[in-house]
């Protein structure tokens, strides 16, 4: 696996006015932008295509980005201004001609973990997408789904937060429509055809959602 | 003896606007008053009876392409199901192409068709489920799975979808499955059929002959296309309309002077009242 997709076109709401002049992914932790910790980690993982959506504020990521080559990978950016954010889903099926025909894994550029991606990773037979869940922070108590004997269900008991973290088959993507689309709908229906896995990481992982947890995690790194 | 007349519907027999005109349906009329007149289509049974209105066929009909005969009054004399079990195989080997079907078969009981469709659609998908919006069988699946009786597991989508998982399918289900993967007639998508092997309209033909005494070479049959080949070859006369392929002109014993528009059907079988 060597393409990975870092979701970047969120407006980010809920952080402003942090969110009024820069976009969500380069709110910086511990003095780097969120988006770099991502990308840092995927070029010592071994990912070598990097592709990051972009709709608020869009135009800023690659300024301060650039082609990827200070960290040895490749950026592409995937424009979403003019739809005005087709959500994660909807985010994916647009840059899939950058993906490719492979495996690709995504993570959301607004979660800060020590979870270390992996590149060897391999989709099970017949499964369309691997997610990484977390136990269920304060602010979602009830978690997202539920994880039995590696498989994720929509419904059940052990349930537990959706990390924003996946390795995906295009196959998932490929036949959709272009559009708005959220990834969470998409992965519930496909669910209920036993065709997403997944596992429970319980190291280190934020959901950077307000401006007090970003604060949080700052005070935390200091520490 | 009794001729035993059996035709196509669309492009055929029904006029190009799915109309049967007055003359068709007193020559009809007539006809069946000597002679067993019946269709073989692609069409379901609840679709022939609007189309068919007070005109009854009074011999077993071929419905859905030859995977359902029944008679007028209700009465199945044969289906070509695929089973229920390989029907979720299907299903489950396709959701790693990313790709859900519609499934078409019947209610447990009766013949009340059941068309389920999945939540997951592609976009040739839902222009196809456009045409059917109003049509009461459909009902959304979810998850998608097969009912008691399938008559027909399809996939909408396009040729570089459908050809790898046709190739897939095949190399799964062998000749368990008919497998027809086809253009669509406008649009520019293809879908692929997945049938019961013997669910055609020569194998129903055949099965039309033996429940009514008949010989295939005693049968005449009218058609306009691809599909009404194989029962072309197997039926003493076959007669293509004017305006079928010519695909299937090359197959017929003759080709009739006229159109479906112009009711081709109906005027040679003035001859045989």
């Amino acid at each position: 696996m060597k393409k990975a997709m870092i979701l970047a076109a969120g407006k980010g709401e809920r952080m402003r006015p942090l969110t009024d002049s820069l976009p969500k992914p380069l709110l910086e932790v511990g003095g780097k932008p969120l988006i770099v910790w991502h990308i840092e980690k995927l070029a010592r993982a071994g990912f070598i295509d990097i592709v990051i959506n972009m709709a608020h504020l869009g135009n800023l990521i690659p300024q301060a980005l650039g082609d990827g080559s200070k960290w040895g990978v490749k950026l592409h950016f995937s424009d979403e201004q003019n739809e005005g954010a087709l959500e994660s889903a909807g985010g994916i099926v647009k840059a899939l001609p950058l993906l490719g025909n492979e495996p690709f894994l995504v993570v959301n550029g607004d979660v800060w973990c020590d979870y270390e991606f992996d590149s060897a990773f391999e989709l099970g037979d017949g499964l369309l997408a691997h997610l990484i869940l977390v136990p269920n922070p304060e602010h979602n108590t009830k978690g997202d789904f539920a994880l039995s004997k590696g498989m994720i269900s929509g419904d059940g008991k052990s349930r537990y937060t959706f990390s924003g973290i996946g390795y995906y088959s295009p196959n998932l993507f490929k036949w959709l429509e272009y559009g708005k689309r959220g990834l969470g709908d998409l992965l519930r229906d496909t669910m209920l055809h036993d065709a997403v896995g997944g596992e429970l990481y319980s190291g280190i992982w934020r959901d950077i959602g307000t401006p007090q947890r970003l604060a949080e995690i700052n005070e935390s790194i200091k520490t | 003896m009794r001729r035993l007349f059996i035709t196509d519907l669309d492009h055929t027999f029904l006029r190009s606007d799915q109309s049967i005109s007055e003359f068709s349906r007193d020559t009809i009329s007539e006809l069946t008053k000597n002679h067993l007149f019946t269709v073989a289509t692609a069409r379901s049974f609840h679709k022939v009876g609007e189309f068919l209105g007070s005109l009854k066929p009074n011999a077993p009909m071929i419905l859905l392409d030859g995977t359902m005969i029944a008679t007028n009054d209700k009465k199945i004399i044969d289906l070509k199901l695929i089973s229920q079990e390989i029907s979720d195989e299907i299903v489950s080997e396709a959701i790693k192409f990313g790709i859900y079907p519609f499934i078409i078969g019947l209610e447990d009981v009766g013949m009340e068709e059941l068309f389920w469709y999945p939540t997951i659609l592609n976009v040739y998908q839902k222009e196809v489920l456009q045409n059917y919006k109003n049509d009461p069988r459909l009902a959304l699946k979810e998850p998608m799975r097969a009912m008691k009786r399938v008559l027909k597991v399809v996939f909408f989508g396009t040729h570089e979808i459908l050809k790898p998982l046709t190739d897939h399918l095949k190399s799964i289900f062998g000749d368990a499955l008919e497998y027809k993967l086809s253009p669509e007639n406008y649009g520019g998508g293809w879908f692929l059929t997945l049938l019961h092997p013997h669910g055609d309209k020569s194998h129903a033909i055949i099965t039309v002959a033996n429940y009514l005494g008949y010989e295939v070479g005693d049968i005449t049959v009218f058609g306009d296309s691809v599909n009404d080949i194989g029962m072309f070859e197997l039926c003493g006369t076959s007669m293509a309309v004017s305006n079928a392929l010519d695909g299937l002109k090359t197959h017929a014993s003759e080709v009739l002077p006229h159109s479906n528009d112009e009711d081709a059907v109906a005027k040679y079988l003035t001859r045989f009242l």
